[in-house]
Parts: structure tokens; sequence; C-alpha cells
């Protein structure tokens, strides 16, 4: 899939978010190409999960607005967002523990199935049919990852590379168009990045748009197209890898100096 | 050996469904009627499970729902002679909708203070059932008309007895059907007391509002259903079946037998009637309200021994005596 000329897909203008007397995020604005892979970096605290949490609405905008596709999509609700085309996975991963690796997936096929209630409980023509397509569909967003063998097994069996890997394939399952990872490669050993790497670039190549946050830097300059650099909830640069890593702030920020007195 | 091991599981299903369908051979009708109640309460105790073990929803007064059903159903048939196969299912979809409206505004709100308003609903609803006209406030309706089919008249235990085993039947069916599909998967993924999580759920597109109130209307459905048969079985209804104590028996039944399983509530609800009439049999407690203390005594021993209710006792044992399994998961 080829980049629609340079009119943004997903757009922050001036979006700030505060918690009481706590600002997160403050008036960040910065838009996001289809196609690109873009990872959003930052000391802890610097605002990156909440960022991620306003794109999918969990949380409400205190000001500003995000756009998606040429459309306001701020002040949805979490679900049409991901209606939208837009999914995303966990920090903390927030499988559900008490279902199968592939019923995890299929819960989020959930949406492409139409058979009513009743038709269900009833176990009509269509909601059987359905159902069977649910699970194949599941089982082939596994395959994507290898792990079609563990479509049985419970997540909290599995190391935790693989459960991440079960994220990323249940956030798969909706079939989304723009991808959101919250710190995929946070507890993974050097290897396993590199992996892990390799696969988020593969979705890419097959015309994923990628936004991620991450600590990890060999992760960030393996595959970002871009990076946005925040810092107690300030945008305070926004460039290629190379670009950042000459940046005076970025540098600031992460070696420590002139701003430590802030904190 | 794995063929075996198939045949086996088989044998005490079996042997249970055929124990049943042959009850009414030298059970008495006091035996039947035991059965008639377990299965009535039965059928509310499930809906329950769908609610409360599936989906997470804590309702605590399930008891309403029965309520709405019977009287529904009663004074249909009473004041306005429809039949009362009609009457059952203009109840059932009443209380779908009555279901739906509370559901739209109260299942927002979480944990503690969804139970303590629907404790509330369930309050407001037997009130309103004791002062109104139309109810005949406290002394309920007599003479509810027996079903009928054709000119056959359903009015012996041994009618109801299949009446209600067919209608149980039914809804295990369904319910198997419900629990094993996408809706059912949706309630387990946004139970919060079973590793599941509503921020996820709606991350990955499920409408968690929407799935909330689906398992709501299903589950005053189910006791809706109890309720009417119940009605035209005992031919006289008071509120009194159907106050907040009922509400927690139901509970109760739901949480024993296991309320993430299909078979648990039923289960349930045949301990507890199983209980109450060997209690009330073998006359050991002569003492008033002492029968309530032997009753919450067992069943807090129960759930410390089987927190998952009796249905997990055969996977209990197995890991305990059986084995070596690893698909003792689920």
């Amino acid at each position: 899939m080829s980049r629609q000329g340079d009119s943004p897909y997903l757009e922050f203008r001036n979006v700030s978010k505060a918690f009481g007397g706590l600002v997160a995020v403050n008036n960040v604005s910065f838009s996001l190409l289809k196609g690109e892979v873009l990872s959003i970096i930052g000391p802890n605290g610097a605002g990156k999960t909440t960022l991620l949490n306003l794109i999918t609405g969990i949380w409400p905008l205190s000001k500003g607005e995000i756009w998606f596709k040429g459309q306001k999509m701020s002040g949805l609700p979490t679900y049409r967002i991901c209606h939208l085309g837009i999914s995303r996975t966990f920090q903390n991963l927030q499988l559900f523990t008490d279902l199968s690796v592939v019923q995890n997936v299929m819960v989020g096929c959930h949406t492409k199935a139409h058979s009513s209630l009743l038709e269900v409980m009833l176990r009509l023509g269509r909601a059987r049919r359905e159902e069977q397509e649910l699970f194949d569909r599941a089982v082939e967003k596994l395959s994507l990852f290898g792990l079609e063998k563990k479509a049985l097994a419970m997540p909290l069996s599995l190391p935790l590379r693989e459960r991440k890997l079960i994220g990323v394939a249940r956030a798969l399952a909706t079939e989304p168009e723009l991808l959101l990872l919250d710190e995929p490669a946070a507890g993974l050993s050097v290897e396993e990045v590199r992996d892990f790497s390799q696969r988020i670039l593969k979705l890419n190549e097959h015309g994923m748009t990628i936004l991620f946050i991450e600590h990890r830097m060999e992760m960030v300059e393996g595959i970002s197209t871009r990076v946005v650099v925040l810092n107690f909830g300030c945008k305070i640069a926004e460039g290629t890898f190379d670009e950042i890593q000459r940046n005076e702030d970025v540098v600031a920020v992460y070696l420590g100096g002139t701003q430590k007195e802030e904190a | 050996m794995k063929a075996m091991g198939n045949y086996w599981k088989w044998i005490l299903p079996g042997v249970i469904i055929l124990f049943l369908l042959l009850l009414p051979l030298w059970g008495s009708l006091y035996i039947m009627s035991i059965f008639i109640f377990i299965g009535l309460y039965g059928m509310a105790a499930l809906g329950v499970g769908v609610l409360i073990g599936y989906a997470g929803q804590v309702n605590l007064g399930p008891n309403a729902f029965m309520l709405i059903g019977a009287y529904t159903s009663a004074i249909l048939a009473v004041d306005y002679g429809i039949s009362p196969w009609l009457g059952t299912l203009c109840g059932a979809i009443l209380t779908g909708v009555i279901a739906y409206i509370i559901g739209r505004a109260i299942l927002r709100l979480h944990g503690f203070i969804l139970a303590v308003v629907t404790a509330c609903v369930a309050l407001v609803s037997y009130r309103l059932v004791c002062e109104l006209e139309i109810t005949r406030g406290v002394f309920g309706i007599t003479r509810i008309p027996h079903y009928a089919i054709g000119g056959f008249v359903l009015n012996q235990e041994v009618h109801y007895y299949y009446l209600v085993l067919v209608v149980l039947a039914i809804l295990y069916v369904v319910t198997s059907n419900l629990i094993k599909s996408r809706f059912g998967r949706g309630f387990m993924a946004l139970n919060l007391f079973h590793g599941g999580s509503e921020v996820a759920s709606e991350a990955v597109g499920l409408d968690v509002g929407k799935l909330k109130m689906q398992a709501f209307v299903v589950s005053a459905v189910y006791g809706s259903i109890g309720g009417s048969i119940y009605a035209h079985y005992v031919t006289c209804i008071t509120p009194q079946p159907f106050d907040l104590w009922w509400g927690l028996v139901l509970m109760m039944m739901a949480t024993i037998g296991g309320m993430r399983s299909v078979l648990g509530p039923l289960i349930g609800s045949g301990l507890y009637f199983g209980l109450k009439e060997i209690i009330s049999l073998t006359g050991a407690i002569k003492m008033a309200g002492l029968e309530t203390f032997v009753f919450g005594l067992i069943f807090v021993l129960f759930l410390i021994f089987m927190p998952l209710g009796v249905v997990q006792l055969p996977s209990m044992v197995r890991r305990r005596w059986g084995k070596k399994d690893v698909g003792t998961a689920s």
C-alpha cells in the first residue's frame, strides 16, 4: 500500500489533558501519515500512555481535537473508535485470563459477526457458520505469530513474549488500519526485541500504520519512520531517529542536565 | 482408552436424564412438587448465573423478574381471560422490556453501587405489588387458570413436572449455545471478577454497555418464565414468594451450584430445596429461625471448600486422586 500523499492520517490538534491540577499532556500537536511507523518516546511520566488513552477515547480530552482520516474523532466512545479502524495493545497486556488464547483473539473478532442474540441462542445456520468463521479468523491471526499451536492454552501459562504477541493478535483481529502499541518491548530480552521488531516491520510492509510508545531505544531505532519526544506532557522534538539523537533538548532530557531541577 | 473415556463421560448425564424422565413412575406427588419448585427457581437461578457468573454484573434483586412474570401472566389470565401460554409470553416480553429500560439507566454503574440499586429496584417492585389495586395487594390473586393444550388441561403434578422439565431442557440448551457464542465470550471478557477488563473489551470494539444489557435482559426473561409457570402451577399467588429474601436465595443457589457453568445454578436450586425438605421432614430443627441459621452455615462451608460451586467437585476429585490431567483449567 502506498502513502496517500502527505495529508495527515491521524492528527493531534493542540491536545491537552489535565487530571485535576496535573497537566499530563500539554498542548501537543503532531500528525501521522498513512504507512508510517511513528514512535513516541520520553522519560517516565512524560504523558505517553495518556496520549494513547486519549486516542482510544478511554479518557476525554481537556482541550483540543484529534482527527482521523479527515474526521473529528475525539469524543467518540472507545468501541466506536475501534470500529473506525484503530486498535491497541496495553502495557500490562490486559488479556482476558479466564479465556483461552484463541478465545481472547475471537473477542477481537466480535464485531465481524452479525447474527443476533436470538439466532445465536437457537444456534441457527448463520450463527453456527459465523462462529466457525470467527474461530478460523482468530487462528489465522495467531498463525501470523506462529502461535496457532497455543490456541487452546490459557494465556497465563505462556511466557511473556507470547502473551505480548497474543495482545497484538487480539488487536489485529479487529482488522485495524492503525495499530497502537503501548511499550511492546518492555520486559523482553534483546533477541526477543529484535524478533518483535521484525514482526512489526512486516505488518507495516503489509500496509499497517503503526504508532508505538517505547523505552527501548534499540526498538525505536530499528523500526520508526519518525519519532516524537515528550517531556512533562509537552512535545520537545519531532523528526527521524538521527535528528532526534542530535537534538540538544532530547539529549538533556535523557542524560540529565538543565531540566533536572524541574522534577 | 480415549474412546472409553468419552463413553464414560456420557454415562452420568444419561443416568440423570433417565432418572428425571422416569421419576413420575414411582415418585409421589410430594416428590414431584419438590422437583417442580427446583425447576422453577432453577430457571431464575440460571438467569442469575448468566448475569453475575458470566457477565459479572451484580443484581441483588433477581426475584423482581419472577414477580413481574408471575403477576403479568396471572392478571392477564384472570382479568382478561388470555391464554396462560400467551400470558407467559407477554410476561417474558414485558419483563424483557422493563429490564431493558432499567438496565439502560443503571448498568453504567459499577460493583457495589449497581448491587444497591438493583436491590432497591426489587424492593420497589415488591412494594408496588403489595399496594396496587390491580395486583390485589398482600392477599394476592387466586383462581389462576392452568395451562391447557386444546381441551386438555394441565392440572396435575405430573403434567407440570414434564412441562418444567421440557422448559428447563430448552433453557439449558439455549444458554449453553449463548455461552459458547461470541456473546458469551463478550460477557466473560468484561467480567471484572474473572480476569476480564472493560477497558480492553472496549478497545477491541465491544460495545460493553450493550453486552451488559443483553445479559440483563436474558436473565430477566428466564426469571419471568419461571415466575409465570409458578403462578399457573400453584394457581394463587401472593407477593411473599417473590420478596427480597428469595432474591438472595436465587443468588445463593447460583453461587453454591457454580455460577460459571450452565448446570451449576440448577444443581444449586436442587441442593436448596433438597436441604430444606430434609430439615423440615426429619423435624431435626424445631426452633423457629434456626432453619435459616443452619442453611447459612451449610452454605458458608460449601463456599469455603468449593468457592466455584459444586460443579467444581469433579475437577477437584481428579486433581486430588485421579491421573495427571493437564486440561483441568476450565
